[in-house]
């Protein structure tokens, strides 16, 4: 068995749990990025093998930055309570009760990890409760089934190995927790029950994305963007972004208030609301277009007056610059979910001089402060106000002029020492109580497993 | 209806006796049943009424020493509340009926949770769902489909064997009659405080009976024995008139005399703060880590309560729906990140569990039945706030609880609320009478967050008003009431 690194200095793993893209795999970067050069040992960044081909110009770029970072593919290892109870008795992993129906470990073909000091994953979302065979933190972007159930099976939470509930314990046993708000923060110990000390981030945002954005939005006009004015709805198939209740606010803000405004809803998957989208642009997306929800919002789109629907144009994922374009092209930004961990778009829109108007949570409100975009809030469990903020919308001043400094300001750039530090007082703990205990790789006792 | 009756009362008997029937599906009595509570006040009262000798307390032999611990003097650990309180081993030992009650319980939960880990519930329909989600399941082997249905059989034949075992020992004569007979055969006699129960098997105890109904809201198995207690009796009284009118068609003509209750003593526990909270995250985290494997105990069985903010709701036995769901509303829609531990345990049956499940709350409601007295303190002390939902038969003992522990208490304006205040009392603390629905008691819990100290003051000085009122006095008029009948 390899005899885990005790120094500060141990080389350090940054795992990828899922074939993730977009936003999370700029945080990959930028997370790898920052301990790179402030991590004393050498950096390992694992993703999971099937998907490496899919990321090869990330990690290529990554790698760039971090000339020593060592890279690994690897995949999960399932195990029934049987083999992780040996496993961790190999590992002299102390632990008081199994109650998991199945476990898991990464799995890499060689040391499995275990040549690292510490395991730091990039999201919570591990399908099975992790063996912690090495101290391991876990990023939180937020605990979305809190306040949005319904983005798990009912049946789900009364399973007590499935997913929201591994979710939850992975965090639960975690050595480190790692929150970007406030909210997220205080959620990960009152809702996951973290036992581990949460260390909060200031902001994942990534500058380099954002002089991307601001640069293509100079590129050509896109045919797609209609005639007349409009404010463009950002969004995506998930319930937790209130579309029902956006469409009805919609019906009120055109038909009710006199709103002057078109409407392009744009994001992945969301030309999936249109119920006149051609059979041909949907080839190869049948499972989403069939899910509940979207079907959902698709017949609550049917069923709007004809001419509140012909003002609505559903876009669905477009590229940067298209995107950049619809933003810079909209009287505003309306955002509209029930809860999650704040979206950047309206920091996006801001720098391309588009106010924004958001539903009212905390993390939007810890961003709105934080980069001084002065807001419009409304509640988003009610259409009549949501309603009359899109009308407000319309003469909203434009956003500060100083965004583009708080966006640098407030960068992955700026992170401060707290996060190597908590990783460094984990390892420097761990390897006090394996010699206070005369067990090498023994490990502070967790609780439940 | 007569008018309470005045505590001028003429010489009270010798001996008094408490008569409580605890639930023979739980395993032993706990502080957060609050006829035990309302039993020590009773005895505080007792004890300084000058012409009773001694409080009997009867129990059976398994419940005699966590009953002596439920009554045990918090500043004299080595002795009880009153020195005339004798607490006494009657009847057959309940443990192997207990025994059998709990595992065939754990056994039907067991069944269900395995079910659920299926994506199946007892019901047979549940069983399409959760063969379709087999079959999207990769891992599924050959035959998973056949396999799968035996599985199910078996569990839905398991459960159904629990079921029919629980039913079976309900049949079989409660251990309390034997109690009952084992006092008559040893000539005791003494005028009996009896709290309604799921047998009238206190009706043939020797010497006068006062059926007391304060205390909670009587669960549905009690209400049939209710009319046979009221016919033994020789003076039923009830906490509040609006008790008294609501059960007026279960006393068979009976008279129902209104003696109010004195606000119940607690004990504050005299630690820091930290430590205080240290001692109640370990106490609830031994609690869920013995209680059966249940999802609810699972999540929770180490859980860091010590560092989560929560709420703590006072089941007062009537459906809890619309408390569940001021809860859902206070966290998801005003973002309170908050725990709601549940004092005791909610209602069996289909309905909380369920409702707890659908409301995406699995996580967020903790079940603490079986806290000590002082774990049970420590509880309401830390809680951002107590909530008391549902028609209360008075003002909810865990109000002066609560309050004298310093944390402030939301409760629905129930009739008997309403008539335990005075106008201004209901005026000051609007944050109380939160009667509007669903929505009002959203605002009171909201408010009560976001003022706290201000409503703690409001709601001190309402219990310094009600501790005007004495156990004694309480005691005194219903010993008056069983001599004049």
């Amino acid at each position: 068995m390899t005899s885990p690194p005790t120094t500060v200095g141990a080389r350090l793993a940054v795992l990828l749990p899922h074939a993730y893209l977009g936003g999370t795999i700029r945080l990959l970067q930028n997370l790898v990025r920052h301990l790179a050069g402030r991590w004393p040992g050498p950096l390992v960044l694992a993703v999971p093998a099937d998907h490496r081909p899919a990321i090869a110009a990330e990690l290529e770029a990554v790698r760039r930055d971090a000339p020593g970072l060592e890279i690994r593919g690897f995949r999960w290892r399932p195990l029934e309570p049987d083999e992780a109870r040996a496993l961790a008795v190999e590992a002299g992993l102390d632990v008081g009760r199994w109650i998991s129906g199945r476990y898991q470990v990464p799995a890499d073909g060689g040391a499995d990890f275990r040549d690292c000091g510490f395991w730091l994953f990039v999201s919570d979302r591990l399908e099975y409760p992790l063996v912690p065979l090495r101290p391991y933190g876990v990023f939180v972007t937020d605990h979305l089934q809190r306040y949005v159930p319904e983005i798990f099976d009912a049946t789900a939470y009364a399973d007590p190995d499935s997913a929201p509930w591994n979710f939850l314990r992975n965090v639960r046993n975690a050595d480190l927790v790692v929150a970007t708000s406030r909210d997220t923060a205080a959620d990960a110990i009152g809702y996951a029950g973290a036992r581990g000390p949460v260390v909060r981030l200031p902001t994942t945002l990534d500058v380099d994305h954002f002089t991307r954005l601001a640069e293509a939005a100079d590129a050509d006009a896109d045919a797609m963007l209609p005639a007349m004015p409009f404010f463009a709805w950002v969004t995506n198939p998930s319930p937790h972004k209130n579309q029902l209740r956006m469409l009805r606010a919609i019906d009120r803000y055109l038909r009710e208030l006199g709103g002057t405004l078109d409407i392009v809803a744009t994001g992945v998957w969301t030309d999936l609301f249109d119920p006149d989208l051609p059979a041909e642009r949907r080839a190869g997306r049948e499972p989403q277009w069939n899910t509940p929800h979207v079907r959902e919002v698709r017949e609550a789109v049917a069923a709007l007056d004809p001419t509140v629907r012909r003002r609505i144009r559903f876009l669905g994922a477009v590229p940067d610059d298209a995107y950049a374009r619809v933003l810079r092209s909209a009287r505003f930004l309306a955002h509209n979910v029930i809860a999650d961990n704040g979206t950047f778009s309206a920091v996006e829109a801001a720098l391309l001089g588009t106010p924004s108007v958001s539903s009212d949570y905390p993390q939007m409100r810890e961003i709105d402060e934080a980069f001084g975009l002065g807001l419009r809030f409304f509640d988003p469990f009610d259409e009549r106000a949501t309603a009359e903020a899109l009308l407000a919308g319309e003469s909203l001043p434009p956003p500060p002029d100083d965004v583009g400094r708080r966006i640098r300001d407030l960068s992955w750039r700026a992170w401060d020492e707290s996060l190597v530090e908590a990783i460094g007082a984990v390892i420097a703990q761990d390897a006090r109580e394996g010699q206070a205990e005369s067990r090498p790789a023994s490990r502070a006792r967790i609780a439940c497993l | 209806m007569k008018p309470a009756a005045s505590t001028a009362a003429a010489a009270p008997p010798s001996t008094v006796g408490l008569w409580i029937e605890l639930d023979p599906s739980l395993p032993a009595p706990a502080c957060c049943d609050e006829r035990i509570r309302r039993a020590r006040g009773l005895v505080a009262g007792l004890d300084a009424l000058p012409g009773v000798g001694s409080i009997l307390l009867p129990c059976l032999p398994a419940d005699v020493t966590p009953m002596t611990a439920l009554f045990t003097d918090a500043a004299r650990p080595d002795r009880l509340v009153s020195d005339k309180l004798r607490v006494v081993a009657a009847g057959r030992d309940p443990t192997v009926r207990r025994a059998v009650i709990a595992s065939a319980e754990r056994w039907g939960d067991s069944c269900l949770d395995r079910l659920a880990g299926l994506g199946a519930t007892a019901s047979l329909g549940s069983w399409r769902a959760a063969l379709a989600r087999l079959a999207e399941d990769p891992r599924r082997r050959a035959f998973a489909a056949p396999r799968r249905i035996i599985k199910l059989v078996k569990l839905w034949g398991r459960l159904w064997m629990a079921e029919a075992i629980l039913a079976v020992v309900r049949l079989l004569p409660p251990p309390q009659a034997s109690a009952v007979a084992d006092l008559r055969r040893r000539g005791a006699s003494a005028t009996w405080i009896v709290s309604p129960a799921e047998t009238a098997a206190a009706r043939r105890l020797r010497g006068p009976k006062i059926l007391d109904l304060g205390g909670s809201a009587l669960p549905a198995r009690a209400r049939p024995p209710l009319r046979r207690l009221a016919g033994a009796a020789a003076a039923v009284v009830a906490p509040s008139r609006h008790v008294a009118d609501a059960m007026a068609g279960l006393l068979g003509g009976k008279q129902c005399h209104v003696i109010p209750p004195a606000p119940l003593p607690v004990s504050p526990e005299g630690t820091s703060e930290e430590s205080g909270r240290l001692r109640l995250a370990d106490e609830l985290r031994e609690l869920f880590s013995a209680g059966v494997r249940a999802p609810l105990h699972r999540h929770f069985c180490d859980f860091p309560f010590e560092r989560a903010d929560y709420l703590v709701a006072v089941p007062t036995g009537g459906d809890p729906g619309p408390l569940l769901a001021a809860f859902a509303t206070v966290l998801r829609r005003h973002r309170r990140s908050l725990t709601l531990v549940i004092d005791g345990r909610l209602p069996r049956g289909e309905g909380p569990l369920d409702e707890v499940e659908r409301l995406g709350l699995s996580f967020d409601v903790a079940e603490a039945r079986g806290l000590s007295e002082a774990g049970r303190a420590r509880l309401l002390r830390h809680a951002r706030a107590v909530v008391v939902d549902g028609d209360g038969d008075c003002l909810p003992a865990a109000f002066s609880e609560a309050v004298a522990l310093g944390t402030p208490v939301v409760m629905a304006g129930s009739p008997a609320t309403r008539e335990t205040l005075t106008t201004n009392e209901l005026a000051a603390a609007e944050h109380c009478d939160a009667a509007s629905g669903p929505d009002g008691l959203v605002r009171a819990i909201l408010h009560a967050l976001d003022h706290r100290d201000e409503v703690l003051a409001r709601q001190r000085a309402i219990l310094a008003r009600l501790a005007a009122r004495t156990w004694a006095d309480a005691a005194a008029a219903m010993l008056g009431l069983a001599e004049r009948e």
